[in-house]
């Protein structure tokens, strides 16, 4: 198995995701551009010790930046919305 | 928040300073520190969320530090503010907060120290012996300044021959190097030099004497290894001097058409009369100053007080504040501590002032400052409706109130205490 370190990038912390986590149990992250929704559901598992249901994945397309007369990119990135099994939390966003 | 949630103990750390521990009850701080969160919420900007929609829990971690600085700020002031109305104490100075010790987010305790005001116990303010000490107006006195004004009137008319002491000398100098030649740098034109005067240019100044009109000519003058200026000490230095006018210092005649000339006055006589009334009038204002200052010094040292450091401070910074207006400078410090005692003299004296237009119901009514205005108004020559406008300001009025009550309790003090007019 891949290092879940390397999958897993880093915690989403938005308005958006915090409704979803009050509302359906879900956690937002972003994921590394190669990792496929079961890397994802394996990293998530072992890293925070949960049973996850189920994972959603979507292929964020960086944005279109200008500097003066150049037009740049920013990098495309992979987002997943993980659902927990039912009384499943993921501490690390219940103390923020 | 009511005031039985503070628990103050008060001690005397001081003659005049008191400190005060107070502790807060955690329900008020707990309350108090929702406040804060909120407010900082309201405003808080946590990337991912729009202003003010940040969760709560995410901002008391990301602002943990302005919260509690906020908090203790807060709690404190209000708190401090609490426990003076509980103990009704008024403090003279800025709080020294200190010790403030907040613990598991509610538990708040804090010290403050300040100063307040001496209580004061006039023991005897009354029946003291002071001396007026009054000398008597003489010829000499108005003699000397009618000599005064002659000089002050005196007129400079140029004179033909040589320059005497005391005369004034218009004229243009340069200084000559080694080889005789003038140098640009070294010349002054239009230079007013008084003959033979004794300041830091002495010794040119005397040379001058005896020098006339339209005399060009070289001075020599040997400055001695003594001599004060660092550069000329020990020197020979050769001036070259161009004299342009010599004038004489007339001093005008005392007759009556001086006495018109310089005062309203009809003839000398009225002129004599005049000053010798100013004369008499100013020294008895300077004794009747000094038997105010020595009222109150006897007064002071029959009852000793002690007084608010903070107040000699405040008092001291302001009269060098006035001197450095008047251009003067100095040392801070020095200056301070020459001020210093006659700054404590000033506390004490308004602090006695005070306690006994307190104990003797000396208080300023309304027909006291319609008087003063209108005494000021003859005095200015002004209505008494233009003199209250200069006293719209509250403060201003204040002023103006605190200038009658002081005159009202040195009535008080001067009749009741023994003045006795002494003849110098």
């Amino acid at each position: 198995m891949k290092n879940p370190y390397q999958i897993v990038k880093r915690p989403l912390l938005t308005e958006k995701s915090d409704r979803l986590r009050e509302t359906d149990n879900q956690y937002c992250f972003e994921v590394a551009v190669g990792a496929n929704k079961l890397e994802v559901k394996a990293a998530i598992e072992s890293l925070f010790e949960v049973k996850v249901s189920s994972v959603r994945i979507q292929n964020r397309i960086g944005k279109a930046k200008r500097m003066g007369r150049f037009t740049g990119k920013r990098a495309d990135w992979k987002k997943a919305i993980v659902t927990l099994k039912e009384g499943e939390v993921i501490e690390l966003f219940e103390g923020v | 928040m009511s005031d039985s949630l503070l628990r103050v103990e008060l001690t005397e750390s001081g003659p005049c300073e008191r400190t005060m521990s107070v502790t807060v009850q955690p329900e008020a701080v707990k309350l108090e520190r929702e406040k804060v969160i909120a407010e900082i919420r309201k405003e808080a900007k946590v990337k991912g969320f729009r202003p003010g929609k940040a969760p709560r829990n995410l901002i008391e971690k990301t602002y943990a530090g302005s919260i509690r600085e906020e908090l203790l700020q807060k709690v404190v002031s209000k708190n401090f503010q609490k426990a003076l109305e509980q103990e009704k104490i008024a403090p003279l100075s800025q709080p020294q907060v200190e010790k403030v010790d907040l613990e598991d987010d509610y538990k708040l305790s804090f010290q403050a120290r300040f100063e307040v005001s001496p209580e004061i116990e006039l023991a005897r303010y009354k029946k003291f012996k002071i001396e007026k000490k009054v000398s008597k107006v003489s010829d000499e006195d108005v003699d000397s300044t009618i000599e005064n004004l002659r000089e002050q009137y005196a007129n400079f008319v140029p004179k033909d021959g040589a320059a005497d002491k005391g005369d004034y000398l218009l004229l243009d100098f340069s200084v000559l190097d080694e080889k005789g030649n003038t140098s640009p740098e070294g010349r002054r034109t239009n230079q007013l030099v008084m003959a033979g005067h004794e300041d830091s240019h002495a010794l040119f100044s005397h040379a001058l004497v005896g020098k006339s009109e339209g005399e060009n000519q070289k001075i020599e003058i040997d400055f001695p290894g003594d001599y004060p200026d660092e550069s000329l000490k020990g020197q020979r230095v050769t001036y070259m001097v161009d004299i342009k006018n010599v004038r004489q210092k007339s001093l005008p005649e005392v007759d009556d058409h001086f006495a018109k000339q310089i005062s309203q006055t009809e003839d000398l006589a009225a002129l004599r009369t005049m000053i010798w009334e100013n004369l008499e009038r100013e020294i008895n204002q300077r004794a009747d100053r000094q038997v105010e200052e020595d009222l109150f010094r006897q007064i002071i040292e029959a009852n000793p007080f002690d007084i608010p450091s903070s107040l000699v401070e405040v008092t001291i910074q302001r009269q060098i504040e006035n001197i450095r207006k008047q251009g003067q400078a100095g040392d801070e410090m020095q200056m301070a501590e020459l001020i210093r005692p006659s700054a404590e003299f000033a506390v004490k004296r308004e602090y006695v002032m005070g306690e006994i237009a307190r104990r003797e119901g000396i208080s300023v009514a309304d027909e006291d400052i319609n008087a003063k205005i209108e005494e000021f108004a003859t005095q200015l020559d002004k209505t008494a409706e233009e003199v209250r406008k200069d006293f719209r300001s509250r403060e201003a009025m204040n002023h103006l109130r605190s200038l009658i009550l002081v005159e009202k309790v040195v009535r008080f003090l001067l009749e009741n205490n023994d003045i006795k007019q002494v003849e110098e």
